[in-house]
């Protein structure tokens, strides 16, 4: 019989006498490695440059509108979607969207709060299926719609280290927030660690919140799940999923879209 | 300057920091990508650059309070794994092990006496190997391979036992035919 100790130093003899030849590249790979960073910070100011000189429609508009005053841009906004829903009740939805979209520009800026530096971006008005609209930040995100649900990923795809990042919003034509909730949160007691228990919110929506977190790590998954009343005899499902690192940053964003998420009358005729 | 320090250095962007810390972290990490990746040069070399790069660009996201060492080793584990997926139809067993005996021909000594030892650690499957080169080259406890794997310590525990098992009766094997 082999001494056990002999075993792990045989192993380790093995691996060491085989990579010995590999450590010879390091200078080598450190040029590859300067070079790109190098070229990223290049590239990255070169198009900084561009977008200032030439005529970037979206850059441009961005810095004067903002200084100007967001809060008088975001309350008018929000004064124009209100009226909006209680005086075209009878319109269809498409046109119901569409008359919004004529009241004021598909474009707003908001500032975000987001890992503790504000930032500024534009959101565009998102003409959901289901019967709400919602503000997406199209910089970093985009609205796809799959088997018929709407999803907001991140415009350029996540490296398959980090989990899932999205924001999914389904209606339930028959279902009530309350029993809706219930169901998800025995669902999401069977694959996440923590559930917390459903909790009644009034933001960034008011319904009711399910919250899951699976482990403790920078990548543990982590899922808010809304349901709102599609104010008819429905419920809105919106899940939100991202990872505990990402908390403030897909997560700060997922919220501020979700704000100003609305529910419009999409099948009144 | 110690670890923590260097990490605060690179994230105010200095990149003197940086290289040292690739001058720390480098040896190893190559060695690990090397036989992860079969001794393919080419995939070795990117999955380490990679990861270098990965790291600056992402160095914001890592956490202070948390060791810094089976962060990185997460990153290049998954570059291996990405870089090898996206070659996936390349290496199969038998092209190592007939790489290895034609290597033999050509390498120093030095290597005949591991050599089927080497052969025997990358037969063994790809989810029993990442752990044990992490245990044995890095000289991971196993805790913080299931942090690296993302997998659960008893997971991890029993595909270590596995794999040490297949090399110890390897070895055995092989002392009880001399």
């Amino acid at each position: 019989m082999m001494e056990e100790k002999n075993v792990d130093q045989e192993i380790k003899a093995s691996m060491l006498k085989h990579t010995d030849t590999s450590i010879n590249n390091k200078e080598e790979i450190w040029k590859q490695i300067e070079t790109k960073l190098a070229l990223h910070k290049e590239n990255s100011n070169t198009k900084t440059e561009e977008n200032n000189m030439n005529d970037q429609p979206r850059m441009n508009r961005k810095t004067p509108k903002l200084r100007k005053g967001k809060g008088w841009l975001t309350g008018t906004i929000a004064a124009v979607v209100l009226l909006g829903i209680f005086t075209t009740a009878t319109d269809t939805g498409q046109a119901f969207v569409n008359n919004i979209k004529e009241y004021f520009a598909p474009q707003k800026q908001v500032v975000e709060e987001i890992e503790g530096m504000p930032e500024e971006t534009e959101v565009s008005l998102q003409e959901g299926k289901a019967g709400y609209i919602i503000y997406i930040d199209e910089e970093r995100y985009k609205l796809v719609e799959e088997d018929g649900i709407d999803q907001i990923v991140t415009k350029e795809p996540l490296d398959e280290r980090y989990p899932e990042v999205s924001m999914t919003i389904t209606q339930v034509a028959d279902k009530a927030p309350a029993e809706l909730a219930e169901e998800i949160y025995t669902k999401l007691k069977k694959s996440y660690e923590t559930v917390k228990e459903i909790t009644a919110v009034k933001d960034p929506v008011e319904g009711l919140l399910v919250s899951a977190i699976d482990g403790n790590q920078w990548n543990s998954p982590v899922t808010n799940v809304y349901l709102l009343s599609n104010e008819k005899e429905g419920s809105f499902i919106i899940q939100q999923k991202y990872f505990l690192e990402a908390a403030e940053g897909h997560g700060a964003r997922f919220h501020h879209m979700l704000k100003e998420f609305k529910v419009v009358e999409a099948d009144e005729e | 300057m110690n670890e923590a320090d260097l990490i605060n250095q690179i994230k105010n962007g200095n990149n003197n920091a940086f290289r040292e810390l690739y001058d720390l972290y480098f040896d190893y990490a190559i060695r690990v990508a090397t036989v992860v990746m079969h001794n393919n040069a080419t995939y070795v070399a990117d999955a380490v650059q990679e990861t270098f790069i990965r790291v600056y660009q992402n160095i914001h996201l890592y956490q202070a309070e948390r060791p810094f060492k089976p962060w990185f080793y997460q990153i290049l584990i998954n570059e291996c794994n990405r870089i090898l997926k996206r070659n996936s139809k390349v290496i199969s067993v038998g092209e190592i092990i007939e790489r290895r005996r034609s290597d033999l021909e050509f390498e120093n000594h030095r290597f005949v006496e591991y050599e089927d030892l080497y052969t025997a650690i990358q037969g063994l499957e790809q989810h029993n190997r990442i752990p044990i080169i992490l245990k044995y080259l890095i000289g991971f406890k196993e805790q913080e391979i299931a942090e690296i794997l993302s997998k659960n310590v008893n997971t991890i525990k029993s595909r270590l036992f596995k794999g040490r098992q297949k090399l110890k009766r390897f070895l055995e094997a092989k002392e009880e035919a001399n």
